[in-house]
């Protein structure tokens, strides 16, 4: 077994409008290293809400969360969003006026790191860019590209900064069926070539299924699905 | 730095963000034009102010030394009242320079001192000091300062009588004008001083033709040259420089009049004449008393001064201390206490600098006055013309709210989407300023053209030329150049400051979730 990456004690979210929610329980999650995770639920139920959690996106209201040994707190969680994950949303959520190779670009200059032709970071997006079949859009703006184009150009950004772990919300919600099927094997794939960990919140069972764990996100808990 | 990157694409104006890009192109024209008023207003006040100052400091010197109440009740002073080898008459500052005796009472041939005496200042030798002479020591001796001149000056008063302007048909008959005045001398060495002068008109020209003097150099026209005023030697009358009030009223170059003051002899209180012939006209700039202020050789003021009691008015007497900076005057005052202190002599003697002097500081107070209200009306017209951009960021966040979301997913800190409109408001104040600045120097430039341009609009000047002189300053001031920088970058950051908290305290959760 690889060495936990990832540890959510006694989690709990609760939303008080409209109306008081316990939306998260005191859910407990431990994550290894190079694991892939799909946690399913009904619409609703708080996925994004722990995804987001998990993310540092969003404070829990109680309990902790762990990632990568460091205890997460207000005044490190850019740090480790900036590090340790890389986000993939439904709706890819790139920056508009960008060509594609600055959008990979982002997380790099986010981290400090040189973003010119000459560093590192530079050659690291566009080798993603070209693991993602986008060699030859390197410089289109992200306008210009379709559905499946955009959702790889998130994908390498969120592969940008070497993190940990790959945090993705509904990853192909937006996709038609045999984009989608390309899409969850290159994230698949890409992860499991990089040594990532994978956390996908998704409707979709045939990507629950290619996951090696399966969570079920109901009243609040988190139940492993065999 | 990608908070600069990212504020520089939101600043680029796009059709996409109309309403965006034209609020804050407005905004950013609002603060080049409230920046361009300002630098050319300040620029030209300042222009000004510091032609009014040089004057004030052609005329008088920046430092002046004057003797204090303790002087004209030293030892030093009035011995000269009991003394033979004084005629028995107190002396002025250029006397006292001149005469051999530090002490001329002479125990043995004078009259006993009267009790109460006051004791003579002595040095650690036991001998008379000389506080004239030190003083003028102390002053040439300050070091560091460039172009230090040091001479005496000398303000009297007397009546000047010159002949009626000649817009009279009656020729023939001299008839007289009597105008009270103080008679100055003045250093003819300044270079300062020739700044003054005024050209000789073409009234003036035809007036010396009249006089048909064929000797050019016999001309009684006094002649600016680099090192400072030529006066004339001419048989015709004592030469006088006088304040261009009077060439207005019609007094032309070459008039000769005559100077009148009473003189105690032995039997009674005479009138006595000494004839003068014009020989130049000066500005005297915003001196209160500057109409009636008429520049004359020093031989000329000490023979008047001569005939009054010395003390009488402490200010008409004293020593110049000249250099090349006026605003090295308040470090040259501070040099020169210490200089007189060392001497021993600092309680006889008054230093001001030209800020302080009886007649010029009121209107110094007033300038400095008329600057801080300025300054202040300036600060808040930046702050209204910056306030423009408060909205505009407001409206850029909302718009970009999508965009802030990505950036915190990606790790980006709420510093750094504080930053980045922070920057967004410190950039249109800077590139605001930027066109202000460059439209205000061109504006400066040009604006004597413009000037004329709106007299002639308007039918007449747009300046008086008796106040302002016949052209505008066109030199950019360098410290409203700094006040407009500094202040609209501040007003701008601090204007960006409300929306820069509210982008870096969304939630980005929420925003992505909304999105």
């Amino acid at each position: 077994m690889n060495a936990i990456i990832l540890q959510a004690r006694q989690l709990s979210k609760t939303f008080h409008r409209p109306a008081k929610v316990d939306i998260l329980k005191q859910l407990d999650l431990t994550v290894h290293q190079g694991e892939s995770i799909a946690i399913t639920g009904r619409s609703g139920e708080g996925k994004s809400t722990l995804l987001h959690i998990l993310g540092t996106l969003e404070s829990p209201s109680g309990g902790s969360l762990e990632i990568a040994g460091q205890k997460v707190s207000f005044f490190n969680k850019s740090r480790i969003r900036n590090d340790k994950l890389g986000f993939i949303f439904q709706s890819f959520h790139l920056m508009e006026d960008y060509t594609a190779l600055e959008n990979v670009l982002l997380p790099a200059r986010i981290g400090r790191r040189d973003p010119s032709p000459k560093g590192k970071a530079w050659r690291d997006a566009c080798s993603l860019l070209e693991h993602v079949g986008l060699a030859d859009r390197l410089h289109f703006n992200t306008k210009l590209l379709s559905g499946g184009e955009k959702q790889r150009v998130a994908i390498a950004r969120a592969l940008c900064n070497n993190p940990d772990i790959i945090l993705a919300d509904e990853p192909s919600g937006n996709l038609d069926k045999d984009t989608s099927r390309h899409i969850h094997q290159l994230l698949l794939d890409l992860a499991r070539h990089q040594g990532k960990t994978l956390i996908i919140v998704t409707h979709d069972p045939e990507l629950a299924a290619m996951c090696q764990t399966h969570y079920r996100l109901l009243d609040g808990q988190l139940t492993e699905e065999w | 730095m990608f908070e600069l990157s990212i504020a520089c694409k939101y600043l680029i104006p796009r059709w996409r963000q109309l309403s965006v890009s034209i609020i804050s192109i407005i905004s950013t024209l609002v603060i080049a034009l409230v920046v361009w008023l300002i630098v050319v207003f300040f620029s030209v006040k300042e222009g000004l102010e510091n032609g009014w100052i040089d004057k004030i400091t052609a005329l008088t010197a920046p430092v002046r030394i004057t003797p204090t109440e303790k002087y004209y009740h030293s030892y030093y002073y009035l011995s000269d009242t009991i003394s033979a080898n004084s005629n028995y008459n107190n002396k002025t500052i250029s006397e006292k320079l001149l005469t051999p005796f530090t002490d001329p009472y002479d125990p043995y041939q004078d009259e006993e001192l009267p009790p109460n005496w006051p004791a003579p200042e002595v040095d650690h030798t036991g001998n008379v000091k000389d506080l004239v002479k030190l003083a003028f020591s102390a002053a040439a001796s300050l070091s560091g300062i460039e172009g230090l001149k040091v001479s005496d000056f000398e303000t009297t008063i007397a009546n000047l009588h010159l002949p009626r302007p000649h817009t009279s048909s009656d020729t023939q008959t001299p008839q007289f004008l009597e105008y009270p005045s103080f008679i100055g001398s003045f250093d003819a060495d300044s270079f300062a001083i020739t700044k003054t002068l005024l050209p000789v008109s073409p009234a003036d020209s035809h007036r010396l033709l009249s006089l048909k003097i064929k000797d050019i150099s016999k001309l009684p026209i006094a002649a600016a040259t680099e090192t400072g005023i030529l006066m004339p030697s001419t048989s015709l009358g004592e030469p006088v420089l006088l304040p261009k009030g009077f060439r207005e009223n019609g007094t032309l170059l070459g008039d000769q009049g005559y100077l009148s003051y009473y003189s105690p002899t032995p039997s009674s209180i005479q009138e006595q004449q000494i004839p003068i012939i014009v020989a130049g006209f000066y500005d005297p700039g915003i001196i209160p008393m500057g109409g009636k202020y008429i520049l004359a050789g020093r031989d000329l003021t000490g023979l008047i001064r001569a005939s009054y009691g010395q003390e009488e008015n402490h200010f008409s007497n004293g020593i110049n201390v000249r250099f090349q900076h006026i605003n090295e005057a308040p470090a040259v005052k501070a040099k020169l206490q210490q200089a007189l202190e060392k001497a021993g002599i600092a309680p006889y003697w008054q230093v001001e600098t030209y800020q302080e002097y009886e007649f010029s500081k009121a209107i110094i107070q007033q300038l400095q006055s008329e600057k801080n209200l300025f300054s202040l009306i300036s600060l808040i017209i930046i702050i209204v013309a910056c306030s423009n951009i408060i909205s505009m960021l407001i409206i850029l966040v909302n718009d970009k709210k999508l965009e802030i979301g990505i950036l915190r997913s990606m790790g980006a800190s709420s510093g750094s989407i504080a930053t980045i409109f922070g920057i967004c408001g410190l950039v249109m104040g800077g590139i605001g300023s930027l066109i202000g600045i460059t439209t205000a120097i061109l504006t400066l430039r040009y604006v004597n053209e413009l000037v004329g341009w709106i007299s002639r609009l308007q039918g007449h000047d747009l300046f008086n030329p008796i106040f302002y002189g016949s052209t505008l300053p066109t030199e950019l001031s360098f410290e409203a150049l700094m006040f407009v920088l500094i202040t609209t970058v501040a007003v701008s950051l601090a204007a960006g400051i409300v929306p820069a908290f509210k982008a870096s305290m969304m939630r980005p959760s929420a925003i992505l979730r909304a999105e």
